[in-house]
Parts: structure tokens; C-alpha cells; sequence
């Protein structure tokens, strides 16, 4: 049967915090029997925006992480629940059933993603229902990806099978595959929120005047091997993404006919801008001098 | 009007067909669009990275806009982008990088602008490296940039709706920076496919020929003085006509210094002339009676104006006898009135309006839409607590005064809806009925073939102007009617010919004066440098409005060394910007934005509010 899933594209999410508020007028003031109870109108973040900066000036990236229920498919909070009060419905989604679920704090610490809040007055765990109200109801997209101004998120009512072919496709990844949860809620070019760069603008001089040096082959090592090759750009720029954090040490290679060949060793934290790389003047041939 | 703002028609189209940069200068589209159209601008700019074209920011922070599209960033230290405009036309003036054709045929000033850059004026030539320790961009960027500028063909979207609209103008020396950015953009041919202003935010191939009124068209004011209403709604919604006597006006950034000082004076910005923008207003006004009263309608000056502690002064001052405020709010700004009136939400009233329609400010902002919507806002619940419509509460006020039928004519809010229905276009397309019900219409698209033309191309092509909008006025041409600029030259003016009559002395204009705050740093130590001949050097056909009036409004004070040191404060002195070359983003403010209270009492200043003004006692006013 077709089965709800998540799409977010973590290269398309700029922050504008329209789903957020798309969910905030959903749930709060309005509750739905069996779905949700009302959301408090301050402190939940149903659908939560994080937040990565990584370079420094001027080769900066920032990056935003919607995180919400992953709508588990072997999830600890429906293992974690008494009295039936997490269910997992046949379409995929999971609800907590406020009817059932008053008192249980614990659902707030079995979530791995910190995906549940714990709504003080009324003592009950709350998540992001998936809009199951309204898909029951018809809709076919949640309202988060209804209002998503660049689509940076996507409803796909889809069997598994389906599903799994679109992951392969478009390259999709879940949070913290490790856990063990297989979440429904997948993020596509999930590395601009979790993997780091090695940057650098190259230039030197030329006749008597400092330029940037545009199309430099620049080559990025590891342990002698190379990883990866550029050309700089007009403004001398290189970048080299997709790299681990805290992964150790680099080395770049940066070779222009004009100049001699330079190399720059960085032990890669964070993400690391080595600033503008003057290249020196060839040495003089061997011969040529008197 | 349009006057400081450049015309935007077939601009999207244009861009994305032909150019192959776009360079964003103080331009944050994604999160200060500007006007009501909310994020419609966004799915646009996508494409750019679609179709692999090249992005430049220029912006001290690394914006929303900026994180989303990518691209290279320069941040320049806040307010000394003209020395990088500056240093771009010297790299285009140096090697040839420019449209000479253009520049020969279509301006006039080129040699004064050109001796300046070069420093054969001055002895300081405006290079790469003299930009460098002003800006804190390397030199070699600035020319790497300038090759690829003037070799490309680029749109520049300048501010918030990259027509020149918001962005580093609204700063001590935005004027400057605005003149420079107009030069350049003349210097590439302005109007050449693919060369124009614009980053995807206005411009969309949207029927222009469709009419609705628009936000500042007059709606059921009557007011035909200081609305568009005289242009377009008038003739098709006649009403009884309003006019306010009183000679005596005050421009809101003023009003303090007339409450507190007694008087006051300045350049307001005004719309329709560029001559109109040297016409001084001075308070008193001859004859007329001090302000006494305040009725405060509309958005906070608190919250919008600058040194808002000025308001704060002038509110608890014996010299105002009476304060009314109309909110639907009880924010900061209510707690300092007298007598509050309670105004309802729009959820609460009936009421008609387009999404994006700027008309009778600025024209044709529906064009930052994919689609004309107009919608049909219907009142939901009726008014809360003691709150009225402000419609119902000038009625009532009209009641009293023996006016009351004149205001409304007879009419309910519901009726006026109707009315203005009546006006528009849409009963060609929509039922009264059909449309209460459906709520909003969605204006078809025109014909591939109606299409209005590329803005500026009329110009650039030397034909007569051919985009629908009705500015200038006929009587603003220099020569015929329809043929150049709004320029006195009817050229463009790098040499701004209206500007050098209002001011010839390099040392009086107030351009000038603001100049020294050019670089903040410089202003502290009271030196002037940079930039005296661009007193007179300017492409006023394109200059901003905003910059223009507070240039002009700033000038005096910045004889002032509080006002300079102020006014560094709210830019940041740039070696104190420990936020400088960092992200911005919602959730972390720029750091500016947070030291202003520590110095002045912003924060403070509400809690002082209510006990200020001696007994006046605050209270809604009820049974009205
Ligand atoms: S994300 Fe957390 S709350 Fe949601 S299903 Fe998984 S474990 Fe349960
Ligand atoms: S609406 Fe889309 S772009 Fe905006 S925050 Fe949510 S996911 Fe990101």
C-alpha cells in the first residue's frame, strides 16, 4: 500500500520558517481528537530549523536542518509508550494519541532525534503529526511542503518499494542512520549540513601588480593520494566540499605554468579557508643566470 | 511615481534569457523583498542557479540570500561600497571595459565623471588598491570583478527590490553610493539585452493592462492632493473630494524637532520632479499655529525612524498638549498617547486589495508576482473587545465634527468594497457575487506576443519610452514628449545638471557634507576625504528616493558631531564589528542591531513611558 514520506532538501532550505509557522497555525489554538492536542503558543518547535555556519570570510556556508518527528518505522517511542499511546498507523505515520498519552515524560527521552516535546500545562509529549488530520481528510501534501516557497520539501505518497527507488535516484539520506529507526523523513544533500571544505584563493604577481590567478590546477591529498582536482575561478577561488570533519590532515597542490609549484598542508576541524595563497616566481632555469 | 527608481518591465524575462552574471549589491531579495509579495521572488531566483548564472553578493554580511544561492561574496566594511563602485570604474575606464557607444550617444558628464575616477581632478586616483584599506576588499578581487563585469553581460540588482529600492542607500552616505551604482550600470549600457537592474524580484511578464488601484491610489480618502488618485482611480470612482488647507507640513523623521525645538526644516522626498527634490519645507510654516496635537496613525515611529529617543523627547514635551494614538496594537509607541483608540485586524472588517499592488507609490509592484492576485479579504468575526474598524472610528469622529455623511456618502464598509470592485477591472472578468464567494481572482496571464517591453531598451535603442507607465508626466520631458530621461539633459547625467544649480560649491551641497561620513572612521577624526566632486557627479534620472531625502534631510545635522557619532553608532564603528564577514541569520541578529539599546534608552524608554507625560492619564476612549 502507498505509504507517507518526507522529502527535505537541505540545499533549497533558506530559513524563511514558513513550515514552522504553517505548523504553529495548525496546531496551535485548534486541536484534532485522536491526532493532536493544541500546541502551547510559545516553546515548541514542532518543525525545527537548526542552524550550521562553517568557513570563515569571505569562503563561508550556511546551511538549515528542518528536524521533526522522523515518523519511525521501528520507533522507540512506540516501544516506549504504555497503554497503546504512540501508534503506528498502516500509512506510515506515527502518532502520539493525546487521549492516551498524558503523564508518559518518558516518550520525550525515548526519542532519539529529540523530536518530542513536552508540553508543561497540559503534561503531555507532543510531535508533529504529519498532518495526518488533514492528508485523512484528502490533502495530499502535509503544510509545511504546501507553503515551502522553494519546495525544499516534498509529500510523497508512495509504496516502499517506490520509495527506496527515489532514495537511490535522488541520493537521499535519513538522520543518524545508526539508530537504527528507519525513519520516513529523508534529506537530500544532507552533506551541506554535515560534511566540511577546504577553500583557499590563489594569486601572485604579474607584471608588478598582485592578481588573482585564475585557472591554478589546484589537487587536494590525503596520505599521498589524490582526492580531488579544480581550476580556480576568475577570482582565483577554489573549493573543495563534501569532506569529513576533524578528518585529519590535507595537503594542496596548486600548479600555474607562470609560477613555481606550491603546496599547503592543513589538518582539517572544521571546515578551513587557508586565505589568499601567494605563488612565487618560477626559479630562474638553471643556466640562465650569469 | 517612480522617480529614484528604475523602471522593472520584462526584466525577468530579459535576465534570464540573456544575462550571464547578476551581481546582488546590498541586496537580501530573500529575506527584505521589500513590498507584499512575499516569497513569489524566491522560486525565480532558483533558476539562476539552473541555468549556471554567475552570482555576486556585495553585502558586509553573508545574508539569506547569499547562503542560498551561493555565489562569490565580497563584504565590504558597512558603508564604504562607493570606494568599491569607484574602483570598478577605474578598471573599466583603464582598460576599455565599457559601452562607449552608449556613453557617447546616450549621456552626457562622461569627462568630469571619468577625471574624477582617474584623479586627474583631485591627484587621487580612484584604483583598485586606494579602495582597499576603505573597504577591506583586496584589490585584486575588486579587479577581478570589474573584468568580469564589464565583460559579461550583467544585471545589477541593487537593494531589497534591485531597482534601487532599500539597501546601503539607507545609510549617513547612501546617496553617494547610489550615484556611483546608477554610473555604472550607464557605464554598461543600461537597457542592452541583458544589461539592466534587477535581480529576479520585479518584472514578471504579469497583464499590467488589468486595473486595480493601488495601496497608495487613494482607496475612499478623496484625496486628491497627496495620493495617486488624480492619475487612475478618480476618473473611475468619483467621490467627494478632500483636500487638508494647512500649508504647514512636517516630514516624520522632522516631527521631533518641531514639537521640541519649535522649528525645523529640510528636503522631503518628493515624487513626481526631480527639481522637487531641492524644494525646502521649513516649520512654522508662515502664519500657521505650532503642533500642539499628535494623532499617531499607522506604523510606529519608534520602531522605523532614526535616534527614535528624539520621539521619546518629544512625546513627553510640555510643547505637546495632546496625544492620540490609532492602533490595533498596545505596542511601545500607544503607551505614550493620551487617549488610545482601539483599531480592529483586518480579520475584523471588510475589505478589498492585490497582493503586491504598490500603485500610487510605486507602480506596477505587481510584477514581483507569478500571478495578479486580487482577493477579497471578508470580515470573519466582528470587532474584539472595544475595538472598531478605522473606518468606524473616522466615521465616528466625522459624526461629531458634523461631517459624517460626507465621509461615508451614505455608504456602509461593505459598500465601499463593492464600490471600488465597480472601479476596477474585475467586473469584466467576475461577478460581484462570485467573487464574495470565491474570495480572490487571479488576473490571466497575458498573450506570449502582449508582453509589455524590456525596460530601458527604449532608451538604449534611442526610441520613444514604450513601457506602460505614465512617468513623467508630460510636462517633465525636456523635448518631445515620450523621448529621454527625466534628466534635464534628458541624457543620462553623470554630471547631474539639476544638482549642480541647487549646489555648484563642491564644499555647500549637502551631498557633499555627508560625503565626510562617507567612511565613518574618517567623519571621527573630522577629516574630509574621498569623493568631493561627486557633489555634482550623478545619474539623477536613477537616484533613490530614500537616499536622496535623507542625504538631504542629514545634511544640516551633520554639522553636528552628536549626530555624526550617532549615527556611526547604528552603522557600527567597523574595527568594533565583531559580527564583520560572519553569517547573518534570523535567529542571531547583526550586532548592531543589539548594541543600540545599551547606548541610547530604546530599550529603556517605554518603561519611562507612562509616568512621563505629567498627568495624562491613559484611557480608551468608550461609547464612541
Ligand atoms: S522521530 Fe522520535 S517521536 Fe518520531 S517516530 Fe521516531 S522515535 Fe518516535
Ligand atoms: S518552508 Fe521550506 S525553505 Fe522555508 S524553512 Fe521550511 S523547509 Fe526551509
Amino acid at each position: 500500500m502507498k505509504k507517507w514520506n518526507l522529502v527535505i532538501d537541505v540545499a533549497q532550505c533558506f530559513n524563511c520558517n514558513a513550515c514552522a509557522m504553517a505548523c504553529h497555525d495548525e496546531y496551535f489554538g485548534n486541536e484534532f481528537p485522536g491526532y493532536a492536542a493544541e500546541m502551547p503558543r510559545l516553546g515548541h518547535r514542532w518543525i525545527d530549523i537548526r542552524q550550521r555556519e562553517t568557513g570563515r570570510c569571505p569562503a563561508v556556508e550556511v546551511s538549515y536542518l528542518p528536524v521533526t518527528c522522523n515518523h519511525c518505522d521501528d520507533a522507540p517511542c512506540v516501544k516506549a509508550a504504555r497503554d497503546g499511546a504512540v501508534v503506528k498507523r498502516a500509512d506510515g505515520i506515527v502518532i502520539i494519541v493525546p487521549e492516551k498519552a498524558k503523564g508518559q515524560r518518558r516518550l520525550v527521552d525515548a526519542c532519539p532525534y529529540g523530536a518530542v516535546w513536552w508540553n508543561e500545562e497540559k503534561q503531555l509529549p507532543q510531535a508533529w503529526p504529519f498532518d495526518a488530520h488533514l492528508l485523512d481528510r484528502g490533502w495530499t501534501r502535509t503544510r509545511g511542503s504546501q507553503v515551502c516557497p522553494t519546495r525544499a520539501m516534498r509529500t510523497l505518497h508512495v509504496e516502499d518499494e517506490e520509495m527506496q527507488r527515489i532514495v537511490r535516484d535522488e541520493r537521499l539520506q535519513v538522520l543518524h542512520p545508526e539508530y537504527g529507526t528507519r525513519p520516513r523523513v529523508y534529506y537530500k544533500n544532507l552533506d551541506r549540513w554535515s560534511k566540511v571544505f577546504v577553500a583557499g584563493s590563489v594569486a601572485g604577481v604579474l607584471g608588478g601588480i598582485t592578481e588573482c590567478i585564475e585557472a591554478a590546477r589546484v589537487v587536494l591529498e590525503k596520505d599521498g593520494r589524490a582526492l580531488a582536482e579544480a581550476r580556480t575561478d576568475p577570482y582565483g577561488d577554489f573549493k573543495f566540499g563534501g569532506l569529513e570533519e576533524r578528518s585529519g590532515a590535507y595537503r594542496v597542490r596548486i600548479a600555474d605554468e607562470r609560477f613555481a609549484a606550491k603546496t599547503v598542508d592543513v589538518a582539517l576541524g572544521g571546515s578551513a579557508y587557508l586565505g589568499t595563497i601567494m605563488l612565487e616566481p618560477r626559479p630562474a632555469p638553471a643556466g640562465t643566470s650569469t | 511615481m517612480r522617480l529614484g527608481q528604475t523602471e522593472t518591465y520584462g526584466t525577468v524575462e530579459d535576465l534570464l534569457k540573456e544575462a550571464e552574471m547578476v551581481v546582488f549589491w546590498s541586496a537580501d531579495p530573500e529575506c527584505t523583498s521589500g513590498s507584499y509579495s512575499a516569497f513569489e521572488g524566491t522560486a525565480r531566483r532558483q533558476w539562476l542557479r539552473d541555468l549556471g548564472i554567475e552570482i555576486v553578493h556585495i553585502d558586509p554580511y553573508y545574508n539569506h540570500t547569499a547562503a542560498l544561492l551561493g555565489g562569490k561574496w565580497f563584504a565590504p566594511k558597512p558603508g564604504t561600497d562607493t570606494a568599491m563602485a569607484l574602483a570598478i570604474a577605474y578598471v573599466w575606464i583603464t582598460e576599455g571595459l565599457y559601452d562607449k557607444r552608449f556613453v557617447a550617444e546616450r549621456s552626457v558628464g562622461f569627462e568630469p565623471w571619468r577625471d574624477y575616477v582617474l584623479g586627474r581632478e583631485d591627484g587621487v586616483p580612484k584604483t583598485p588598491e586606494w579602495q582597499e584599506p576603505e573597504t577591506g576588499i583586496p584589490a585584486k578581487d575588486v579587479r577581478a570583478l570589474a573584468r568580469q563585469w564589464g565583460s559579461k553581460k550583467t544585471y545589477l540588482g541593487a537593494g531589497g527590490w534591485g531597482n534601487g529600492h532599500g539597501g546601503a542607500c539607507r545609510s549617513a552616505t547612501g546617496i553617494q553610493w547610489a550615484r556611483a551604482l546608477a554610473c555604472l550600470l550607464a557605464m554598461q549600457g543600461m537597457g542592452r539585452p541583458g544589461v539592466n537592474y534587477g535581480h529576479l524580484q520585479w518584472g514578471t511578464p504579469v497583464d499590467l493592462h488589468f486595473y486595480f488601484p493601488g495601496y497608495a491610489d487613494g482607496g475612499m480618502s478623496g484625496d486628491l492632493e497627496g495620493t495617486g488618485m488624480p492619475i487612475s482611480l478618480y476618473q473611475r470612482m468619483p467621490q467627494l473630494p478632500t483636500f487638508n488647507p494647512s500649508t504647514q507640513k512636517v516630514p516624520r523623521l522632522r516631527i521631533p524637532e518641531a514639537i521640541l525645538e519649535g522649528r525645523t526644516e529640510g528636503y522631503p522626498w518628493n515624487g513626481k520632479t526631480i527639481e522637487g527634490q531641492f524644494q525646502k519645507f521649513s516649520y512654522p510654516a508662515p502664519g500657521h499655529s505650532p503642533i500642539r496635537m499628535f494623532y499617531k496613525y499607522g506604523g510606529a515611529s519608534i520602531g522605523t525612524m532614526s535616534e527614535t529617543n528624539r520621539y521619546v523627547r518629544a512625546y513627553r514635551s510640555e510643547n505637546l498638549e495632546f496625544v492620540v494614538n490609532q492602533s490595533i496594537w498596545f505596542e511601545g509607541e500607544a503607551k505614550f498617547a493620551d487617549v488610545l483608540l482601539p483599531a480592529c485586524t483586518q480579520f475584523e472588517r471588510w475589505d478589498i486589495s492585490e497582493f503586491g499592488g504598490t500603485g500610487g507609490y510605486a507602480l506596477h509592484g505587481q510584477t514581483q508576482m507569478n500571478h495578479r492576485i486580487v482577493l477579497m479579504q471578508h470580515k470573519c468575526i466582528e470587532p474584539l473587545g472595544e475595538s472598531k474598524s478605522d473606518w468606524q472610528i473616522f466615521l465616528e469622529l466625522s459624526h461629531r465634527l458634523g461631517l459624517g455623511a460626507y465621509y461615508s456618502e451614505g455608504m456602509t464598509e461593505l459598500d465601499w468594497v463593492k464600490r471600488l470592485f465597480d472601479a476596477s477591472d474585475l467586473p469584466k472578468h467576475i461577478a460581484w457575487k462570485d467573487f464574495l464567494k470565491k474570495g480572490y481572482f487571479v488576473v490571466p496571464a497575458p498573450a506570449e506576443h502582449a508582453r509589455d517591453p524590456v525596460a530601458l531598451r527604449w532608451f538604449y535603442e534611442g526610441r520613444k519610452k514604450d513601457v506602460p507607465e505614465p512617468h513623467p508626466l508630460p510636462g517633465d520631458y525636456g523635448r518631445q514628449f515620450l523621448e529621454g530621461l527625466q534628466t534635464q539633459s534628458g541624457k543620462f547625467e553623470f554630471e547631474c545638471s539639476s544638482l549642480k544649480r541647487f549646489d555648484p560649491r563642491r564644499s555647500g551641497a549637502p551631498a557633499d557634507r555627508e560625503v565626510s561620513a562617507f567612511l565613518g572612521r574618517h567623519a571621527d577624526q573630522g577629516t574630509l576625504r574621498t569623493l568631493p566632486a561627486a557633489a555634482h557627479l550623478a545619474a539623477l534620472a536613477l537616484q533613490l528616493p530614500h537616499a536622496l531625502r535623507r542625504q538631504a534631510e542629514r545634511g544640516e545635522r551633520h554639522c553636528r558631531a552628536p549626530g555624526v557619532r550617532e549615527r556611526l553608532l547604528l552603522l557600527g564603528r567597523p574595527d568594533q564589528r565583531a559580527g564583520r564577514g560572519r553569517a547573518r541569520h534570523r535567529g542571531a541578529r547583526p550586532r548592531q542591531t543589539l548594541q543600540r539599546p545599551r547606548r541610547g534608552g530604546l530599550r529603556r524608554a517605554p518603561d519611562r513611558a507612562a509616568p512621563a507625560r505629567g498627568g495624562a492619564r491613559l484611557r480608551v476612549l468608550r461609547g464612541l
